[in-house]
């Protein structure tokens, strides 16, 4: 591809990005932040895994500010090792979720323009798809749902599909769109995402192209996998420490014939919403997500589809991630089929794939023009002004969209973060209010989070409850002991020495006022020098304890998952594979110019 | 044009669909004795859907019961009795409607008239688990 054609998908993605960026973020205020849908909890995960970061030095491996303790890094919606979460960094919680939101449409839309034009599209209908694409991330933007802006990522993984069964540079671009999936906890893109691919695999050709495109891509995922594996290793160990469920999904039958005669309005509900934004229940699903296409986008859709009637895997890359997308609003119901498959029992919000459709939606969408212009006679020319009408057109409904959200959202007042200096204490909180708590360095034990809550007991107290004795105190005299340094992952405390009394003398224990969970580890070193010993850690109803030496000493309390050594040694290892691909070898092994026939089945009709 | 009447008539469909779907929703939850969320997501219809003349009835509705179970709680249940017995006068009240209205005629020593309404209640959803609580 020439560097011209290059800059002109940046150039597009840049001005999709900007339009979406400005028209709902300009005029904000640092201290004031959307109070709608997810915002906040997603703003106090941010804001908790920047303080971690920045004001105390530590990468939150742990996370003390919600539910009395849990696992940091571990949490599908922590985001620290994603390139993405940059920009909270560097902007802040507030002003970074604005760039982080720009940066995903951007990085989605450059990844649309290049697909459509792997698939034969022309520099403006490859414009057009990539702005009816950004018409996705509205309804998200709506709600805050941060970590499902990680959609963005899905087109990519079609270009390296597309691109694997040509040689290394597709494998790479998989592994890597896979791995920035996981580094942000994209599970559900990377699920939606990875079976269209495998739909279009299956549509290759003859089965030795279906092998190779499968196997390829296959390939590609599983070096995402361990790419992140620093990540994905302890997700999976917090998953099997808190299995989930699919929830309403395991009781729902696989078809629901009364559902045909909703089905035209959960499509157009779903496409063409009244409001971009989630409602609590429709047609029967649960958390039911809404684009809005607009009319003229919608009728372009229609006309898109009676064009790609020749092109069968189209229409099926559409209509069935579509009803996949749809749950229990659609007759027949593939994510209740999806959820009863061993691995994919925990996925519970089909929503969550509204991306997926997209893809395909916004190539037919996009090609509807061309085809309009060429149906009233038009040449050439006209078809590629047509194809540039709409994408102008399109960035307009985007800004529009946007721009609108920001005008309807009410706002939430958030005070400046405290000092490193400002010590940490346990309170019930607000659930709807999470933010301010975190900037105080308050742990919100009353806190919105729908991973880990139903099945963790919170043994933590909050300040001024029955048992409350503060955050760091001795078992038997309830004495304080403050630590002599604090940071979410390390506690470290000087110990005086002693017993608790009694005869025979008892042991003295400390006590810390956040949730027991297995990762936690304790050293002494004793104060007249000797080597560093490791100590238990016994749990004191649920709270972090550790039986206390008589003499005195240094107590270190460092949290570090098991599964932190093996995931680092996956990163390593396929870090190093990455790189292999790369070099000449590889790229001579892994050639394949003739590829199979998916860009012939999925090019304009 | 064919086109885009198709996609027009599709749109007024989809909406027409959603707004009955999430009508229906609100009742669920006025069945299920969540009159708090009822009246927020039938705020959120009416919002929404502000061309269709019941979205506006069904929120004026929610927020009565709302006020209506508030007074209760307070035991004015005449001031509860006044602000019910308009909304089951019009004939589609929901079952929450005549089920608060039970309730209050009871409060007001009204036993037989308050346990006909709260048997009306029942008629009309009779596998809501707010009603059958109340019965038990």
């Amino acid at each position: 591809m020439a560097a011209l054609e290059r800059i002109s998908g940046l150039a597009v993605a840049a001005a999709l990005a900007a339009a979406a960026g400005l028209c709902a973020f300009a005029g904000l205020r640092a201290g004031a932040i959307p109070h709608a849908g997810d915002w906040d909890q997603y703003v106090s995960f941010f804001e908790m895994q920047r303080r971690a970061l920045l004001v105390h030095g530590d990468l939150p491996w742990w996370n003390p500010w919600l539910l009395g303790g849990i696992p940091g890094v571990a949490h599908p919606q922590f985001t620290t090792l994603s390139p993405f979460f940059l920009p909270i960094l560097l902007f802040g919680p507030v002003a970074g979720t604005f760039v982080f939101f720009a940066a995903h449409v951007f990085v989605g839309t450059a990844g649309m323009w290049l697909l459509a034009r792997r698939l034969g599209r022309d520099a403006p209908a490859a414009a057009a798809a990539a702005a009816v694409f950004s018409l996705a991330f509205v309804p998200i933007l709506a709600g805050g749902v941060a970590n499902r802006m990680n959609g963005s990522l899905v087109p990519w993984l079609m270009v390296g599909l597309l691109d694997a069964r040509r040689g290394a540079r597709g494998v790479a671009i998989t592994a890597i769109a896979t791995a920035l999936l996981l580094l942000e906890g994209g599970v559900y893109a990377l699920v939606g995402g990875g079976l269209l691919a495998l739909l279009l695999a299956l549509c290759d050709g003859a089965p030795r192209e279906v092998a190779q495109a499968a196997l390829r891509f296959g390939a590609g995922v599983l070096l995402g996998v361990a790419l992140a594996g620093l990540r994905v290793v302890p997700m999976a160990e917090l998953y099997a420490a808190f299995p989930r469920e699919s929830g309403m999904y395991a009781a729902a039958p696989l078809w629901d014939g009364a559902r045909l005669a909703t089905l035209p309005g959960a499509v157009a509900a779903l496409l063409c919403a009244p409001q971009p934004g989630q409602r609590e229940w429709l047609f029967g699903q649960f958390l039911f997500v809404g684009t809005r296409l607009t009319t003229a986008l919608l009728a372009l859709l229609l006309v898109g589809l009676a064009a790609a009637r020749r092109r069968p895997l189209l229409l099926a890359a559409f209509v069935l991630p579509l009803l996949l997308v749809l749950g229990n609003a659609s007759p027949l119901n593939l994510w209740a089929a999806l959820t009863r498959l061993p691995g994919f029992t925990s996925l519970n919000l089909p929503m969550s794939m509204l991306f997926v459709p997209y893809v395909a939606l916004a190539l037919i969408v996009a090609d509807a023009a061309p085809a309009l212009a060429s149906f009233a006679g038009g040449g050439p020319t006209v078809r590629r002004a047509a194809a540039g009408a709409l994408a102008v057109a399109t960035l307009a409904v985007l800004a529009f969209q946007c721009a609108g959200l920001r005008r309807d959202w009410p706002f939430e007042e958030v005070p400046a973060a405290a000092p490193a200096s400002t010590p940490f204490a346990q309170a019930t909180g607000d659930k709807d209010h999470m933010v301010p708590s975190i900037r105080r360095n308050e742990g919100v034990l009353a806190a919105y989070e729908e991973v880990v809550r139903s099945k963790l007991t919170v043994a933590a107290k909050a300040r001024g409850d029955r048992d409350d004795h503060g955050e760091w105190f001795l078992a038997t005299s309830h004495a304080p002991l403050a630590p002599a340094r604090w940071s979410p992952n390390r506690l470290e405390f000087d110990w005086k020495g002693g017993d608790a009394g009694g005869s025979p003398p008892r042991t003295e224990r400390l006590v810390v006022n956040q949730n027991a969970l297995p990762g936690w580890s304790a050293t002494f070193t004793a104060a007249a020098g000797g080597a560093t010993r490791e100590l238990p850690v016994e749990p004191h109803a649920g709270r972090l304890s550790v039986a206390l030496p008589r003499e005195p000493g240094r107590l270190v309390l460092r949290y570090a998952p098991r599964s932190l050594v093996a995931g680092a040694c996956a990163s390593a290892g396929a870090l190093v594979l990455l790189v292999l691909l790369a070099t000449a070898p590889a790229r001579r092994l892994l050639a394949r110019p003739a590829g199979g026939r998916l860009e012939g089945r999925l090019s304009p009709p | 044009m064919v086109a885009f009447g198709l996609a027009w008539a599709w749109r007024i469909l989809g909406e027409r669909q959603e707004a009955t779907s999430r009508r229906g929703y609100v009742h669920e939850r006025l069945d299920a004795g969540q009159l708090r969320a009822a009246d927020f997501l039938a705020a959120r219809l009416a919002h929404d859907f502000a061309a269709l003349d019941w979205t506006a009835r069904l929120r004026a509705t929610t927020s009565t019961l709302v006020a209506a179970n508030a007074l209760l709680q307070q035991r004015r249940a005449s001031d509860a009795r006044a602000r019910l017995e308009p909304l089951v006068a019009g004939g589609d009240a929901p079952a929450a409607a005549h089920f608060l209205l039970g309730r209050a005629l009871i409060q007001l020593g009204e036993r037989a008239a308050g346990e006909a309404e709260q048997a009306k209640a029942r008629e009309l959803a009779p596998d809501a688990p707010f009603f059958r609580k109340e019965r038990e």
